[in-house]
């Protein structure tokens, strides 16, 4: 029996299948295309599924229209649902439904959604799917009246307007630390206090909700700026120029960009346009190996917590007088000499819709996610730290090349929702395997850093050190999240 | 702004002055925030739904900040107006029309011959490809950008700046037009694949709109 995830994009998934009975528990939010008659029974298993999407086959509809009764059954759930005409597509098979699908009949809640009969289905669902991650992501998307209740948990977020979420945040992180940083308004940045004179400015940014990652880590000895996007969404080309010629007094700016499209897109704009009255070096932080890829023409390795030790050890040499082109090139080789490995214990919880990205049973854990929610590289059963701790360190070992005798940074990063007893724990069993192995772990930081949102869950960097590097990790920082 | 300034003398009148740019720029702005349904439908069909309103919200605070503009403002300011608004806007087609707009305000402060015209559109489209990773036949607003600039290119000897963005505009809406049978390699379109065949990229579309703008230009001096 065919079934495939045909497409999948920030946490939306559309998985096709020949019948509904393959309607997975993880299939819980995906937009689910099965080839199955549109019957009672059909829109039942989808609506027990929490599917976030349901297409079915109409059957001819037939009498009483109980070809496509299942609709109904799950617009009582609340879950959008449409059928494709019985003459477009076979029934019991999911490619030819995806492929040749004509959409016949709506429910309430797919046309309230936009979707309209007439039109062939996966550009249809494609377009639902966007629009989906468009509102979740998009701070300008029609405001709920409150969280969504419908399908799932759901938690809820201390904030105001949504929109200003982040900059009231940044306030409150001047607030706590007003001999340290400052926030600049329309467009938003943070920066150090005031500007030091003849250093290389380092700035760096990201979307929000990985805090205190960047604005947590501005100040003496780290960042001097940092450009906070809206939550999970690059900031715009206009924060990121404007808090470079706000912070470079001369000796030029180091971007430090975590491997992302839109943030990668957006820094490069921004040093373009700068690049006649400023000279720039960038560094890409793409550590996590979850997404280590072939594919030449794809995006590449995503950016996670090895950004820390890049703005740390990069913020150090700057501090010390080096030149630009010394601090992008230990940036560079920081980063190449970095890789990280993630695990969700339980998703985070969108704050623009109160939903958890994915759902995981309580003897599961998801392996090699991100930092935006998305789902990783694979759901394990769940074990204790110890063989959960080794399952990401292990990958790390071979990646990097570490031999008996070589020296690391240890970063164990919590990503959001982990609690620092279990933190200590993770650091613990991350030097009895490190010792394993006679990898020595000359330094090592836990703590919640790089988070994503409230998930609960950690990752696990090491970053293969020198006596340089060393020293540089070890001079004196001064930011509100990380201090020494 | 309804007689020629005598002021002016008739060859300067070949050149594109401040007061032509932002007159241009706003009749573009004018365009988009009517029309902006066609370029969100175009985006549902190959894209996210999200570009229509992107640009119309680039381009609302583009209006209302060239109305403020100094009167005396030359080219690069009116075309720093534009790209600040598009840079701060969200998606991908925000930022690579904030950089097209931003390039084009390096050219110069006095106003433009043809030939300083068809240069700064030239470095603006070269850049847009470069930092956005698109070539010709990708299904991207560089399929009208790149035959716009090549027709102000060949505009010689120095063209009345009207009659050259005039060929350029026929230039752009073909190319625009060009991509309806492209199989989308690069955008969001490429993440529909063939479904976004039979459809006109709304970012060339919006191209050639702003070169078909400029024929809304009155022929006055500032």
């Amino acid at each position: 029996m065919y079934r495939a995830t045909v497409w999948s994009r920030d946490g939306v998934r559309v998985v096709v299948m020949d019948s509904m009975s393959q309607v997975e528990d993880g299939d819980a939010g995906a937009i689910v295309v099965a080839a199955s008659n549109g019957g009672q029974e059909s829109g039942r298993v989808g609506a027990a599924a929490r599917c976030g999407f349901v297409l079915l086959n109409d059957a001819g509809v037939g009498k009483d229209g109980a070809g496509i009764a299942g609709l109904d059954v799950l617009d009582a759930a609340g879950i959008p649902a449409v059928a494709v005409g019985h003459d477009t597509a076979e029934i019991s098979d999911g490619a030819d439904t995806w492929e040749n699908g004509v959409i016949s009949h709506v429910n309430t809640a797919a046309r309230a959604a936009g979707v309209a009969p007439g039109v062939r289905a996966a550009p249809a669902l494609i377009a639902f799917a966007e629009a989906r991650i468009a509102e979740t992501q998009s701070p300008k998307s029609p405001r709920r009246e409150g969280p969504d209740r419908g399908g799932g948990r759901v938690n809820r977020y201390l904030l105001n307007e949504r929109d200003a979420f982040v900059r009231e945040a940044a306030e409150g992180l001047e607030a706590a630390h007003p001999a340290l940083v400052r926030v600049h308004a329309d467009p938003l940045f943070v920066t150090r206090r005031a500007p030091v004179a003849g250093k290389v400015a380092l700035v760096s940014g990201g979307g929000s909700g990985h805090e205190p990652l960047h604005t947590g880590m501005v100040g003496t000895g780290m960042l001097d700026a940092a450009v906070p996007g809206a939550v999970f969404t690059s900031p715009t080309a206009l924060q990121v120029r404007d808090a470079v010629a706000a912070v470079d007094t001369g000796a030029g700016a180091l971007l430090i960009v975590k491997n992302y499209t839109g943030d990668v897109l957006n820094f490069r704009i921004a040093a373009d346009l700068l690049a006649d009255r400023h000279r720039l070096e960038t560094v890409v932080v793409d550590d996590d190996l979850a997404t280590a890829s072939t594919d030449e023409d794809g995006p590449g390795r995503r950016g996670t917590a090895a950004v820390l030790a890049v703005e740390k050890i990069c913020g150090a040499a700057a501090e010390a007088g080096a030149p630009l082109g010394r601090v992008g090139a230990l940036g560079r080789e920081v980063a190449a000499r970095s890789a990280t490995l993630g695990l969700a214990l339980e998703a985070c919880t969108n704050p623009m819709t109160g939903r958890r990205s994915f759902d995981l049973r309580p003897d599961e854990v998801e392996f090699g996610v991100g930092i935006h929610g998305e789902r990783g590289i694979g759901t394990r059963a769940a074990g204790s730290a110890a063989e959960l701790v080794a399952s990401l360190v292990r990958p790390l070992l071979g990646h990097l090349g570490l031999r008996r005798g070589d020296e690391v940074l240890a970063i164990v990063n919590g990503f959001g929702a982990t609690h620092a007893l279990e933190l200590g724990v993770a650091l613990r069993e991350v030097r009895r395997v490190l010792a394993g192995d006679g990898v020595v772990p000359v330094r090592a930081l836990a703590g919640s850093f790089v988070t994503s949102l409230d998930m609960r869950g950690l990752s696990v960097t090491l970053t293969a050190l020198t006596g340089d590097l060393v020293d540089l990790w070890d001079a004196p920082v001064r930011t509100p999240a990380l201090t020494w | 702004m309804t007689a020629d300034n005598p002021s002016q003398k008739p060859a300067e009148r070949t050149l594109l002055t401040g007061a032509d740019a932002r007159a241009w720029l706003l009749a573009y702005a004018d365009r988009v925030l009517r029309d902006a349904d066609e370029l969100t439908d175009l985006d549902r069909r190959a894209g996210d739904g999200d570009f229509g309103w992107n640009v119309a919200t680039a381009l609302g605070k583009a209006r209302t900040a060239l109305l403020d503009l100094d009167r005396t403002a030359g080219p690069p300011d009116v075309f720093a107006t534009v790209s600040d608004a598009h840079l701060g806007a969200g998606g991908t087609s925000g930022p690579l029309f904030g950089l097209w707009f931003g390039r084009l305000a390096k050219g110069p402060r006095e106003p433009w011959t043809g030939r300083e015209l068809a240069r700064a559109f030239r470095d603006a489209v070269d850049a847009v490809s470069r930092l956005g990773g698109a070539d010709v036949g990708q299904k991207t607003m560089v399929d009208a950008m790149v035959p716009a600039v090549e027709a102000l290119e060949a505009e010689q000897p120095e063209p009345e700046w009207r009659a050259a963005v005039a060929r350029a505009a026929r230039a752009a809406a073909e190319g625009a037009e060009s991509t309806r049978s492209m199989l989308a390699r690069r955008g969001r379109a490429s993440y529909v694949g063939e479904h976004a065949r039979g459809v006109v990229d709304p970012g060339a579309l919006a191209v050639a709109w702003f070169f078909e703008s400029a024929a809304n230009v009155e022929r006055t001096a500032a």
